[in-house]
């Protein structure tokens, strides 16, 4: 990444910034450096308002709560939602396609699942959060707690005695 | 009858603490699935998505999970999707008592229709002893034909002295006041004489005043 000096580079780095070609550089907890463009990272709410504050920019961004796997996928979503702006119907049609596929590709992996959803979580990425939350509760939906648990591995380790008071809550309500 | 509480409080998830695999955070559970690892302000993320009664359930699945419906901030009480048709006050009324009473709700609904005066016990009941839980907004829509208006907005803002924005839609426009001198409006505890304190409010918006005797009483009360 050029890093500025002078007025005229100044200048440069404000058109670039204009334009949103600038690059920049994020880095996984693995040391592996991913660079994206500037519409691409901004998806991030929190690398947006870092690099509106005027941070370290040129320095890029080491992200020690996201490993590489996870980064490469988070940033393939926002690559397609930061790069392009639909504009058609056909385009925002693509883009849905996009994002259908995208977590279909996730829900078949669900620890993976996790993984975006706490990075997205942590970038601040709201499209991309919305995505896998919404995603996890489809799985939700419509199940009893033991179809749920199925679904999820989720270990039963409910007491009896909790279980009555669980019971007797629900008869209350 | 049905009234709906809004409170458009910007969700902020507070990112930090989440790492990618590391499973860290508030609510960090170390059973074998991943799901129940996840910090509880994703579960509640995750929560609001599915029906307020389906929440509800989740609480059935494991230890990690008792607990977590309780913070979620939308809260949706709909007649048509309770569990528990024959006795919806009481079903609302438990969901409202359980939910943690200092969580901001940005999204609460309730909606349940009845004939006023026509009413049960239980709904007189529930009516009158409903908590309605923290929220800045409340909007109030007034579907039916009410015979009277003023008693049922009184008992609720009676238990919403948090707002700061209330708006009032009545609809139909006109309120027809055929109130028999015996009616239960009248009794005590009289809803004139009852004091209602909205410190926070801020803003009052009324859609559809239509003047009569009973919405201009209601007025006298701010």
């Amino acid at each position: 990444m050029a890093s500025g000096s002078g007025a005229a580079a100044a200048a440069a780095d404000a058109e670039e910034k204009e334009s949103g070609s600038r690059m920049i550089t994020l880095t996984s907890n693995e040391g592996k450096a991913f660079v994206v463009t500037e519409a691409s990272a901004r998806q991030s709410a929190t690398i947006r308002s870092m690099v509106d504050d005027g941070g370290c920019v040129d320095k890029g961004f080491p992200l020690p709560n996201v490993d590489s796997k996870t980064l490469a996928r988070v940033i393939q979503y926002s690559d397609e939602h930061g790069n392009k702006e639909p504009h058609t119907v056909d385009e925002r049609a693509a883009l849905a396609k996009f994002d259908r596929d995208f977590i279909a590709e996730l829900d078949a992996d669900k620890a993976f699942l996790y993984d975006v959803t706490m990075a997205a979580n942590y970038l601040h990425i709201q499209g991309l959060l919305a995505l896998t939350t919404q995603c996890v509760a489809d799985t939700i939906k419509g199940k009893t707690p033991e179809e749920i648990r199925t679904a999820f591995g989720i270990e039963y380790d409910l007491t009896a005695q909790d279980e009555k008071e669980i019971k007797e809550e629900d008869t209350h309500a | 009858m049905a009234y709906r509480c809004a409170a458009h409080k910007k969700a902020s998830l507070s990112g930090g603490s989440v790492g990618a695999g590391a499973g860290g955070g508030r609510g960090y559970y170390g059973g074998p699935d991943r799901i129940s690892s996840l910090p509880d302000e994703l579960l509640h993320h995750v929560l609001s998505f599915v029906t307020t009664p389906e929440a509800v359930r989740t609480s059935a699945l494991s230890r990690r999970w008792v607990g977590v419906w309780k913070r979620v901030p939308r809260l949706h009480l709909l007649e048509e999707e309770a569990t528990n048709a024959g006795h919806i006050p009481d079903h609302f009324d438990g969901i409202l008592r359980r939910y943690a009473a200092d969580v901001d709700i940005a999204d609460l609904a309730i909606l349940y229709h009845w004939d006023w005066p026509e009413e049960s016990e239980e709904q007189k009941k529930f009516l009158h002893t409903v908590d309605l839980p923290y929220c800045s907004e409340l909007e109030l829509i007034v579907e039916k034909k009410e015979h009277t208006l003023a008693p049922t907005i009184v008992h609720l803002l009676k238990k919403s002295r948090w707002i700061k924005r209330f708006s009032l839609k009545i609809c139909p426009k006109k309120i027809h006041i055929q109130c028999e001198p015996n009616c239960t409006c009248r009794q005590p505890p009289n809803w004139r004489d009852q004091e209602i304190s909205l410190g926070s409010l801020e803003e009052l918006s009324i859609e559809g005043f239509g003047g009569t005797y009973d919405e201009k009483q209601l007025l006298n009360l701010y």
